[in-house]
């Protein structure tokens, strides 16, 4: 298969300095992106999904070279991103875009409509004049907004939340990229527009045949959109797959534990998961040892998950699993601190 | 702007700034029909009190205060401005890089920036315009570049903030280069402070002016406000009106500016003004 996006064991380590622990000659190190491996094809979606905190934003940025990977490789249509010079970095906006989660931050306030989608279009593909015009007029109606000729008039705060994100889309789609990192591009809006956006995703990328990295802690939103996905916790993917398969077999214990969280209609349906739910916060991804990042809120925890970090296991072609009991765990023949009800 | 217009009107002291500093520049732009006297022109009897012939009497020489007072304005107008001017162009460009980038280039600008603000202000300028010789260039230059290390935290400060806003980042995807963004994309959110800070460097200005005039280092051909307090100091008991006029124009014109500083806030920041009309 050939990749339109391939990470290989990619990084992100943040040097934070020491304090006062840096006299004893240690430096705290925060694991935000900590060997991920993935690969998209064209016109394909994948979705990342994890709480907050897990590198899900980091990675799309790492992505998008708005920040280099401390350690691994991107591969972007054959290209590798850290070999990039300024030019071969401007010509690779015209084949990755980016729809941001605050659509209120990523529209310049002081900017209309007009000016911040046909600035890209001249800048990146020389258009002027009346070609100009009309592609931004066409990007946006492409996106609902219309009457355009009225819309590209507009400043962001003329606009809703809805509208606002439908600009950083049009912006994002009007130079025809092949791949669109969208992180978090509903989370910040009403439910009642959540859905007509992602619809409009979904049109505009059938018609130009776009590539969708979508990143979200909506397990609903990654069922509806996504062909492939992978749980981030901490820094790691736990587990990836297809998304139909990771919603009806699902191995790893945190896949678990998140898919449980997700609100059920039924309320009698989460008191039968309910002795599956995850305690605690997330753990800090500082200074990480070689372990599993999941073991302290792990049901299954065993000594060897405190003593090595699990490689991921293919439990099906295509899918795979970051931990070291899931055969026993699926099997029920391991024991958990946590008594299941049923 | 409308918004800010009418923002600004609805605060009294901030017109009432603006009426005290544009009376000023007015009179002072308008010297010439305002009086029929030149600033040095002799001729009047000495230390005349203020009245009929001579509003705000005459000094030591016969020469008229009225004139001086509308004449002397234009070198505050003027030192106030373009010191100003000079200083906001070195504030903004040095902030802007040092906030955009970070880093060390953050590292040595700031560096600089401490560098410049220790320096204790009035003593290094009358040195300078000692060494230098004490005329209208010199005094403007040596305020303009001792009046722009708060300027240079406050923009750095605005940058760093802004840089990390998901617009930049758009700005970057789109294909822009780092002047671009910090230009067209950063500077425009970041003016209403720069705004603020601009015109209570003015009012530094004028004062800094002032004072090196009283001192007798400002431009000694060039009449001042200052300079007529200058003057003043050997008359003091027995023509007090030599110093009260010249000294109330540079408190009216530096209260102006700052209740104008203030009301450009309040009218300029959304959060202000929502508390001001409570």
């Amino acid at each position: 298969m050939s990749d339109l996006l391939r990470l290989d064991a990619v990084e992100r380590h943040f040097d934070l300095g020491g304090g006062l622990a840096e006299l004893f000659g240690q430096r705290r190190i925060l694991h935000a992106v900590d060997g991920v491996s993935l690969s998209i094809g064209p016109g394909e979606t994948f979705g990342i999904a994890g709480e907050s905190g897990c590198g899900k934003s980091t990675l799309a940025r790492l992505i998008c070279r708005l920040d280099r990977p401390t350690g691994g490789s991107i591969t972007f249509d054959g290209q590798d991103l850290g070999k990039l010079n300024r030019n071969e970095v401007r010509a690779l906006y015209r084949e990755i875009q980016m729809v941001f989660q605050d659509p209120m931050a990523s529209l310049n306030p002081r900017k209309t409509v007009g000016r911040i989608i046909s600035r890209p279009l001249r800048r990146q593909l020389g258009l002027t004049g009346t070609p100009l015009r009309n592609r931004v007029l066409a990007a946006v109606s492409e996106v609902d907004l219309n009457p355009a000729e009225d819309y590209i008039q507009r400043y962001p705060h003329e606009l809703s939340g809805g509208e606002k994100q439908r600009v950083v889309i049009a912006r994002a789609v009007a130079l025809r990229p092949k791949l669109v990192v969208a992180d978090e591009p509903v989370t910040s809006l009403d439910m009642s527009v959540r859905g007509k956006v992602l619809a409009l995703m979904s049109d505009l990328q059938a018609r130009h045949g776009l590539s969708y990295l979508f990143i979200t802690h909506d397990l609903r939103v990654l069922r509806i959109m996504s062909s492939r996905a992978a749980i981030m916790y901490l820094g790691q993917v736990m587990e990836t797959g297809p998304t139909a398969e990771l919603f009806a077999r699902r191995y790893h214990p945190y896949t678990k534990a998140l898919f449980s969280a997700e609100m059920v209609p039924d309320p009698r349906a989460v008191r039968r998961t309910r002795g599956r739910l995850i305690e605690g916060e997330v753990a800090s991804a500082l200074n990480p040892k070689d372990a599993c990042r999941f073991r302290e809120r792990c049901p299954w925890r065993r000594p060897r998950c405190d003593a090595e970090t699990p490689k991921i296991d293919a439990a099906a072609p295509g899918h795979g699993v970051a931990c070291h009991f899931w055969r026993e765990i699926a099997a029920g023949t391991a024991n958990s601190t946590i008594k299941e009800t049923t | 702007m409308p918004i800010f217009l009418r923002a600004y009107s609805e605060n009294p002291s901030a017109v009432a700034g603006a009426v005290l500093v544009f009376a000023l520049v007015a009179a002072s732009i308008l010297a010439p029909l305002l009086t029929e006297f030149a600033p040095k022109e002799l001729g009047g009897a000495p230390l005349q009190p203020p009245g009929a012939g001579h509003l705000m009497g005459t000094d030591d020489l016969g020469r008229d205060l009225w004139a001086q007072f509308l004449y002397g304005g234009r070198a505050s107008v003027i030192v106030g401005l373009v010191a100003a001017a000079i200083s906001t162009v070195i504030g903004v460009s040095l902030g802007a890089i040092s906030g955009y980038f970070g880093g060390w280039v953050d590292d040595v600008v700031q560096r600089m920036t401490e560098m410049f603000s220790i320096v204790p202000r009035y003593f290094f300028a009358i040195v300078t315009v000692a060494i230098l010789g004490a005329s209208l260039i010199n005094v403007i230059c040596v305020i303009g570049l001792l009046s722009w290390p708060p300027m240079t935290k406050l923009v750095r400060a605005e940058f760093a903030t802004l840089r990390s806003r998901s617009f930049v980042d758009a700005a970057k995807m789109g294909g822009e280069g780092p002047m671009f963004i910090i230009f067209n994309e950063i500077l425009p959110n970041a003016l209403p402070p720069i705004v603020v800070q601009t015109i209570l460097t003015i009012s530094a200005a004028v004062l800094m002016e002032a004072t090196l005039s009283f001192l007798g280092l400002g431009d000694p051909n060039l009449i001042s406000w200052g300079l007529m307090l200058n003057k003043a100091q050997q008359f003091l008991t027995l023509a007090p009106w030599m110093a009260i006029f010249p000294g109330l124009a540079i408190s009216l014109f530096i209260l102006g500016l700052n209740l104008m500083g203030d009301g450009f806030n309040q009218a300029l920041n959304p959060r202000l003004r929502l508390e001001a009309r409570k």
